[in-house]
């Protein structure tokens, strides 16, 4: 437990965040997905 | 309670109205009919996907699944939901690069076309077939029993499974998928809301985040840690369930049609990250309610749990409201799924266009039908079935993304081991065959073994002669 919370909920949204973090950062640096853009 | 089902009722039956009668156009071609003219936008993209992602599933079976099986469900779906999204962005790049040019009729035609062989659309339009249509089933039946403990005696539980198909027929004759998106996006909106409302009050019972795990923990050690009291989400599980549902994008036409028809790339970005947004939004709630009926109802079934949770210990007003929100979301489902199984047909067929969409209509209803006797005979646990359905459809994953991003001439191999793969995890689910092998998983042997072929055949298969002419030029 951590302030309440048992640990592997923690860890495991932690990692779901970091995931959704990632995805936002993917959607950054893909360069592929300028080009497409540029040609639509 | 009757007096708010009618309020909320009547807002909704309205907001559905105008939406169909928004997207209904006469002389609409069939592209705007079944595709919404791929001019979908950010918010209806997310609210559509999420809409069509979390249903009957979410709003009952995780709460359930929580209850039953502890916090390791965050790890089942959100964990799991989180790094879809990843793969929803990669792949959504790769299906919509594939696409750009041609006229997208849906999974099974676009697969046929990457094989140069119909039998990959057809390989594929049989998992969808075999394993959407029950999930639809249940979805209907869930709704069914719900409204049956809500309103005792006032119609058999076939009645409102009849009223909810008919109503999804209509819905979708008149306004195609642009009314499907336009109620999903309703959907969304009234999902999040209501599983916030009832969320609130079950973390209201315990007075806190801290007193209500303490609780938990002096009811059941063993809800606060996995595998959870039944054993159930072991290390092998949560893999399988991992990888079936990374799939989802791929695998489940209804997903892959939203991402096709989102307006631009730049939109389809901002959608997968924030359907990631929404997942973690969505599944916080559920965590409550089930510790909630974990606390106050461990011992009762899925339906009486439901009962007391959403309806008896709640405000008439939020009753009625979990009423609604259950009616959206199982209609918005089912309706995405019996849809893009019409979709998919149509990607089959070949011939006039007026004749290839009057079969579809035809098929749709006849989807419709076969989704409505299972509503009535299949009785299971909502989430497990739907897991099953998960790894049965993505089962074709290794295929289809073959299909997608190999730029060479592919052998059908893999159209038979995928049927292969198919027959055996179908004879599996009965029992006539085990489900463990060498201690792994089936589903998730089947993973591997699919994913190594694969990748096997990329490397062994030969360029295309047209990319061959290109170099010679």
């Amino acid at each position: 437990m951590l302030g309440g919370i048992p640990y592997s909920l923690w860890t495991s949204f932690i990692i779901t965040v970091l995931l959704v973090v990632l995805t936002y950062i993917g959607t950054r640096v893909h360069p592929g997905m300028q080009d497409e853009e540029d040609k639509l | 309670m009757i007096f708010w089902v009618w309020i909320f009722g009547l807002i909704y039956a309205g907001l559905l109205v105008f939406a169909s009668l928004k997207s209904y156009k006469k002389g609409r071609s069939s592209e705007e009919f079944m595709m919404a003219g791929g001019n979908i936008g950010l918010s209806l993209g997310v609210l559509t996907f999420a809409a069509a992602l979390f249903s009957t599933f979410t709003f009952l079976g995780m709460p359930d699944f929580f209850r039953i099986n502890g916090i390791g469900a965050w790890i089942f779906l959100a964990v799991s939901d989180g790094a879809m999204v990843f793969v929803l962005l990669w792949f959504g790049y790769e299906i919509r690069k594939k696409v750009r040019g041609m006229e997208f009729r849906g999974v099974s035609g676009l697969i046929s076309r990457c094989y140069e062989n119909k039998l990959a659309g057809y390989t594929f339009f049989l998992s969808a077939f075999l394993f959407l249509i029950p999930y639809v089933g249940i979805q209907i039946q869930g709704i069914a029993i719900f409204m049956d403990a809500a309103f005792p005696e006032s119609l058999p539980a076939w009645g409102w499974s009849l009223g909810i198909v008919l109503i999804m027929l209509t819905y979708s004759e008149i306004g195609g998928l642009k009314a499907i998106i336009f109620s999903d996006a309703i959907q969304g909106v009234l999902l999040l809301a209501v599983i916030w409302i009832i969320g609130w009050a079950c973390l209201d019972h315990f007075g806190g985040i801290g007193q209500m795990f303490e609780k938990v923990g002096s009811v059941k050690e063993e809800l606060l840690s996995t595998p959870g009291p039944k054993g159930l989400l072991t290390p092998q599980f949560l893999l399988a369930s991992l990888i079936a549902i990374l799939m989802i994008p791929v695998t489940q036409p209804q997903f892959t049609t939203r991402i096709v028809v989102m307006k631009s790339m730049k939109t389809m970005k901002l959608m997968a990250v924030s359907l990631g947004a929404f997942a973690i939004l969505v599944i916080i709630p559920t965590i409550f309610i089930g510790m909630y009926g974990a606390d106050l109802y461990g011992e009762y079934s899925s339906q009486e749990f439901f009962a007391m949770a959403f309806l008896n210990d709640q405000h008439e007003a939020v009753a009625a409201l979990a009423i609604i929100g259950l009616i959206a979301a199982g209609l918005s489902t089912t309706n995405a799924m019996i849809f893009a199984m019409g979709s998919e047909l149509r990607g089959l067929l070949t011939g006039a266009e007026n004749v290839i969409m009057k079969r579809t209509k035809i098929g749709i209803f006849v989807f419709s039908f076969i989704a409505f006797i299972f509503s009535i005979i299949v009785f299971d646990q909502l989430v497990l079935l739907a897991r099953v359905s998960f790894a049965g459809t993505g089962i074709m994953g290794p295929m289809i993304l073959l299909g997608i991003l190999s730029d060479r001439k592919i052998s059908p191999v893999m159209i038979y081991l995928s049927l292969t793969g198919l027959a055996i995890f179908l004879m599996s689910l009965p029992g006539i065959i085990p489900n463990m092998y060498f201690g792994i998983r089936l589903d998730l042997l089947l993973f591997i073994v699919l994913g190594i072929s694969a990748i096997g055949i990329y490397l062994t298969s030969e360029k295309r002669i047209v990319t061959d002419l290109k170099v010679n030029e």
